[in-house]
């Protein structure tokens, strides 16, 4: 039923992986206030915006 | 338990004075529609099964949400109880039902304690991690809610007693049936869903002479499954 066989009751650890800006904004709205994300778990990166492709 | 005591240590935290009431009320009424919504149009005219219906409410009430989350997480079957059969069909007839329900509102909170067996293992839970439960995920819009089915637990006796609350905020289209029932404004969500942690918070509190903590988890949805 599991797929690494563990049980530890109500829920675990399953993985992990990068929080989107659509999250962010979620909790945001949710709590009233930006959550302490650090860079690196953050999809966007906030001190290093997105590339923009030449519009031309 | 005091309750306004605790409250008043949670609304520091979160910098949000007198909100909390005021938001699960607001909360309530961004519910509203979608809980109509189901039962009327989804549950009731036809768009669900009425096997499926009748899983709901037996869900919601008496044990029957214990046997099947006891074999869900550990694969226990009850004696006298269902059979793992009947489990599976309860658990695919639930699946059918939430899946039906309309998408729940982005940004709206969620809260669910946490038993004392894994407690301190979901408090260790870090920010980027997944989490999952493989059972039927009741949930409440009330905070109280949430914070009486926690248990607590310890490490050692004199570093107090403590609580892990869950604190899902919804986004991505999340589903689930909103079962308002008595005053525990219970949200029902499919087994498996997956959540990732963006924030934890160490709640600190007083009851008489002991130290009590909270660790607030909050998750968002991913819009995925374990």
């Amino acid at each position: 039923m599991k797929k690494d066989g563990r049980f530890t009751g109500e829920g675990r650890k399953v993985g992990h992986g990068k929080i989107t800006d659509e999250q962010i904004a979620a909790v945001k709205r949710a709590t009233g206030y930006e959550p302490d994300i650090p860079d690196h778990a953050r999809a966007t990166s906030k001190s290093k915006p997105a590339v923009q492709a030449p519009t031309n | 338990m005091n309750t306004h005591q605790f409250l008043s240590v949670f609304t520091i935290v979160d910098g949000r004075p007198e909100e909390i009431e005021g938001y699960q009320d607001h909360q309530c009424a961004v519910l509203g529609s979608p809980v109509l919504e189901w039962w009327e149009h989804v549950a009731l005219k036809g768009g669900l099964s009425a096997e499926c219906i009748a899983s709901v409410m037996e869900y919601t009430r008496g044990c029957a949400f214990q046997e099947l989350n006891n074999y869900l997480r550990y694969g226990t079957i009850t004696p006298g109880g269902k059979s793992r059969k009947e489990l599976e069909l309860f658990k695919t007839r639930m699946v059918a039902a939430i899946e039906k329900a309309p998408a729940i509102p982005d940004g709206v909170v969620l809260w669910r304690g946490i038993g004392n067996a894994v407690g301190r293992q979901i408090a260790l839970l870090d920010i980027e991690d997944d989490y999952a439960d493989e059972a039927v995920l009741s949930t409440s819009i009330s905070f109280d809610t949430g914070r009486d089915y926690a248990e607590e637990w310890q490490t050692l006796p004199s570093d107090g007693i403590h609580y892990t609350i869950l604190r899902f905020v919804t986004s991505e289209q999340q589903k689930g049936i909103y079962y308002p029932r008595e005053d525990e404004s219970e949200i029902i969500l499919r087994p498996e869903t997956l959540w990732r942690v963006t924030n934890k918070h160490l709640v600190e509190g007083q009851r008489g002479h002991t130290k009590v903590y909270y660790h607030l988890i909050t998750m968002v949805s991913t819009g995925e499954y374990s």
